[in-house]
């Protein structure tokens, strides 16, 4: 909390942490705002294919007549959920492996940062296209293929914080005085993980939007008629060149919360990397 | 002999790597699914193509035995029949690599070319206004959806502008009218090999768009790796002993400090290599690029498997021979590396 | 004897995220050619900030007042780069950090030389032997292919006097050149800059919170405390004559193997620098306080010939 404080007083960071919120709202309440919720649930509406941004159609109507500003707000429900769960699930499997291997190291250790080590050495999204492309097309898939790769990440990330905290005077006292294992790492290694962490998340729900809309863009992930931003600019490939609007406003809508969500992690982790932040005076 | 003794570690951990990303390629493609066979085959395989493919894949002997085979393949440089082209999906990679790297490379010379002195500029102006415009424009470039982007640089240069062609390698009338030899597969290198300047200046219209578009992202990684590298080592103090020796301030800035701040940003360059290979799935579909990404691509809309994995073991060691390559530099560059 | 360098009335403010810190406050001393003065002083008092100052390496967020003078000319953030690396040299602390550790040390003097006059590279590399085996790093051909980590500290912190010495400064700034060396190497490096001195008649500001080294190597001490300027006199003067409080107690601190009793330390620790103090700046650690000491900020002034202070203790005695 303190860290969002500080960040706070970054007008970079105020600006996008507002937009954060207004899609997060956006999102939460699509249903009761959005002029056309049957077409933006993939209702088609034939008579007005392909109509350019007027007053009733903001941003036009798609190749199959359907309001897009519709389709983008409960797109924005899609990309968040996928964000948040691919991120959350990463971290939930993630967290606790990093922990134990970093705090009893050995074998378990060991074996973790062999695994992490070949896991690293694929280039990003490429293993998540294999696995989607193994299990098949689809969201869940999408979402289940992007944490399987995602996870050892988080591990390692947790793992370099446990190795530098279990060291210290506190925890070895806490050991010393017989506290169990588990009350050791839930109660003090765990939240000396919580800052970094919270700039990794932060930082990973931009590539997270951005990796599953390049799934759903390589028919891998979201599927029609379902509303999703990486359809839609997929869907309008076909169109683009004579009704540009088709996949521009969906792209514009999924570069700015993706920016948004960097912006703020880039100055989150200014705030907690203390290297960026020492010698004040010489 | 240091050095060497490096290099011999460095290639053996490479292996071991290579090994590991080869067995989870196995693991996915062969153990993971219910039917590894009817993938093997592609949706629209007969009943007895499927019960060929399972003899192929040998899915009744044990898994470790199974990898064995595999491997034994691999090393033959056997990695199937691609359902859509009916080729060895080995032919088909090695004919789109080239037209893959000389892509990647380009994108990756404007990069690196781009993104270490914006990068330097952005952390010797710390703070001030060109810093912060540097960030935001950083940060649009690792934000920027590709496949979104590209299109949106044909709408400007192609059908508004006018200027550049929409996609493919070379215009069909100027490889018509003014043949040239394939002899590296690299155009550009091609077309000077054989004097033809026509299709040169054509080969050269047809990169730029694909280029800017899978140089976004790798221009913002490093832009911002380098900064942030850059910032901390302007505040060693060898950096206050050469201001206090009046060397020149361009030197201090790309001589003494660049230098310390590279070597960790190499494995930057490295990562944003494997990102625009990546990338390049995404933009060479957008472009009508022959390379790997649209082979990729392709594959996965029509779920030949075969080629996906194939292509997915060859970029995975493409990316780990980088690193092998980046960490020598790297112990090159930093002499305290090797102990 | 002539001034060298001259502070004036000057003061050092840095803006910091926590408020104003006050680094200086109003130094007026001066350096003369030829002589070594020694800056005395706990850690963080402001004695590397000064030297800092003489050739204009502050941090963007310093702002200051007063002047400095430079062989009579007031230096500002022109002709200090005429300065810097030229007429006046630094030796760092720490060698270890103060070298470049991907440069050669061929390639660091080589730099140096060439941007001090101006001269080709090859002829640089020339004059790099003799200037090794100027500070007694007589294995020439190892060192100038050697990087910083292959060398000891206290061969870095050699090789950092031949940076200085190939500059031939008028003023040598040696800023707690020993403290990062073993004892015994402490030794061979300060004699080596004594040595030095006595052959080639530059001044040098040695900076250093080692009364010991002080003792050995000065002409003249000033004594600094929370960025001021406390007491100032030649050494032998200072030695046997402490006057101001913080002086005798930085004395008494001094370990000395005839006395029997460990020393006495100074109870209390630095003030903070970023409130506005009125009156006397060492108040609150002073075993000798009076009244006016909460109220009036005491002067240099001089009580004695040469022998400046500035204490309330001894305002009657000015002349």
């Amino acid at each position: 909390m303190k860290l969002v404080r500080l960040a706070l007083k970054n007008r970079l960071a105020k600006f996008s942490l507002t937009i954060v919120s207004i899609f997060a709202l956006l999102a939460l309440i699509a249903p009761w705002i959005v002029p056309y919720k049957e077409q933006a649930l993939g209702e088609p509406n034939m008579a007005e294919r392909l109509l350019s941004p007027s007053l009733r159609h903001p941003f036009g109507t798609d190749h199959m007549g359907r309001d897009i500003l519709s389709r983008m707000i409960y797109g924005a429900r899609t990309s968040l959920f996928t964000a948040v769960s691919v991120v959350f699930l990463s971290a939930l499997i993630g967290v606790p492996i990093g922990i134990a291997a970093g705090y009893f190291g050995g074998l378990v250790d060991n074996v973790l940062m062999r695994f992490t080590d070949v896991f690293l050495s694929f280039p990003p999204l490429l293993l998540a296209l294999l696995i989607a492309s193994t299990l098949g097309k689809g969201l869940f898939n999408a979402i289940l293929a992007l944490v399987i790769t995602w996870w050892p990440w988080y591990a390692r990330l947790v793992r370099s914080q446990a190795l530098s905290t279990k060291s210290l005077a506190y925890v070895e006292a806490a050991r010393a005085a017989g506290v169990s294992n588990f009350m050791i790492m839930f109660r003090h290694i765990l939240p000396s993980c919580i800052a970094p962490l919270a700039v990794q998340c932060t930082m990973d729900m931009g590539s997270a939007i951005l990796e599953a809309a390049a799934l759903s863009f390589l028919g891998l992930g979201v599927q029609p008629p379902m509303p999703d931003w990486g359809l839609m600019i997929s869907e309008g490939k076909a169109y683009f060149l004579n009704y540009w609007w088709v996949p521009t406003f969906p792209g514009l809508f999924m570069l700015v919360l993706v920016m948004s969500f960097n912006l703020l992690g880039d100055v989150f982790r200014e705030l907690v990397d203390p290297r960026l932040r020492r010698r004040m005076l010489i | 002999m240091n050095f060497l003794r490096y290099t011999v570690s460095r290639l053996f951990w490479s292996i071991f790597v290579v090994l590991g990303v080869v067995f989870v390629v196995f693991l996915v493609s062969n153990v993971v699914p219910s039917d590894p066979a009817a993938l093997w085959v592609g949706p629209k395989a007969t009943h007895s193509a499927i019960q060929a493919a399972r003899e192929k894949l040998k899915l009744d002997r044990p898994i470790l035995l199974r990898f064995g085979y595999f491997l034994k393949d691999l090393l033959r440089f056997d990695l199937g029949t691609s359902i859509r082209t009916h080729n060895p999906v080995i032919e088909d990679i090695r004919k789109a690599l080239t037209a893959t790297f000389e892509l990647l490379l380009l994108a990756e010379f404007l990069a690196v070319g781009l993104g270490i002195p914006l990068g330097v500029l952005a952390a010797v102006k710390r703070n001030k206004w060109f810093d912060n415009l540097s960030r935001v424009f950083a940060v649009a470039g690792v934000s920027l959806p590709s496949f979104w982007y590209g299109m949106i640089l044909q709408l400007l240069f192609f059908k508004w502008l006018g200027i550049l062609p929409l996609s493919d390698r070379i215009d069909t009338f100027v490889s018509l009218i003014h043949p040239f030899e394939e002899k590296t597969g690299f155009y550009l290198i091609d077309t000077l090999l054989a004097r033809n300047y026509v299709a040169f200046f054509d080969v050269v219209k047809h990169l730029i768009l694909p280029a800017i578009t899978l140089a976004a992202y790798p221009i913002g990684l490093i832009m911002r790796q380098v900064r942030s590298m850059m910032v901390e080592v302007l505040q060693e103090n060898y950096i206050r002993t050469a201001f206090a020796y009046a060397i020149p301030e361009r030197k201090i800035y790309f001589g003494y400090a660049l230098k310390n701040a590279i070597a960790p940003a190499m494995v930057t360059v490295a990562l944003s290599f494997a990102y625009t290979l990546v990338g390049a799935f995404l933009v060479e579909l957008i472009f009508n690029w022959p390379g790997l990404g649209r082979y990729a691509a392709n594959a996965i809309l029509s779920m030949d498997y075969p080629a996906i994995v194939g292509v997915t073991i060859v970029a995975s060691v493409c990316y780990v021979l980088i690193n092998f390559v980046v960490d020598l530099i790297q112990a090159k560059i930093d002499p305290r590396i090797r102990f | 004897m002539n001034e060298l360098v001259k502070f004036e009335n000057y003061s050092l403010t840095f803006k910091t995220l926590y408020g104003d810190v006050r680094a200086l406050r109003n130094l007026s001393f001066t350096i003369n050619s030829g002589e070594i003065v020694a800056l005395v002083g706990e850690t963080g008092c402001g004695k590397t900030v000064t030297a800092l100052s003489i050739i204009g390496l502050l941090p963007e967020n310093a702002s200051q007042t007063g002047k400095i003078f430079f062989k009579g000319v007031e230096v500002n953030h022109e002709n200090v780069k005429r300065i810097r690396g030229k007429e006046v040299a630094i030796v760092f602390q720490d060698p270890t950090s103060s070298l470049n550790p991907l440069y050669s040390i061929e390639q660091q003097l080589v730099d140096v030389f060439v941007s001090r006059w101006d001269i080709p590279k090859s002829e640089a590399k020339e004059k790099i032997d003799g200037l090794l085996r100027q500070v007694q790093l007589f294995d020439v051909d190892r060192i100038r292919r050697a990087y910083p980590h292959e060398l000891s500290g206290g061969m870095r912190q050699r090789v950092m006097i031949a940076m200085a010495l190939a500059c031939e400064p008028s003023l040598l700034i040696a800023d707690e050149p020993t403290t990062a060396l073993d004892v015994t190497v402490q030794r061979q490096i300060l004699y080596l800059i004594w040595e030095l001195q006595r052959a080639r008649k530059f001044s040098v500001l040695f900076i250093t919170h080692d009364l010991g080294i002080v003792a050995q190597l000065a002409d003249r001490v000033v004594v600094m405390y929370a960025g001021n300027i406390v007491e100032m006199a030649p050494k032998k003067e200072l030695f046997s004559n402490p006057l101001h409080p913080y002086t005798s107690g930085l004395l008494n601190c001094a370990l000395d193997p005839r006395k029997k009793k460990l020393p006495e330390p100074i109870p209390g620790s630095l003030p903070s620098l970023t409130g506005l103090l009125d009156g006397c700046i060492f108040r609150e650690r002073c075993g000798r306080v009076q009244n006016d000491c909460g109220i009036l900020t005491p002067e240099l002034a001089e009580v004695r010939p040469s022998h400046f202070v500035a204490c309330h203790l001894w305002r009657e005695q000015r002349g």
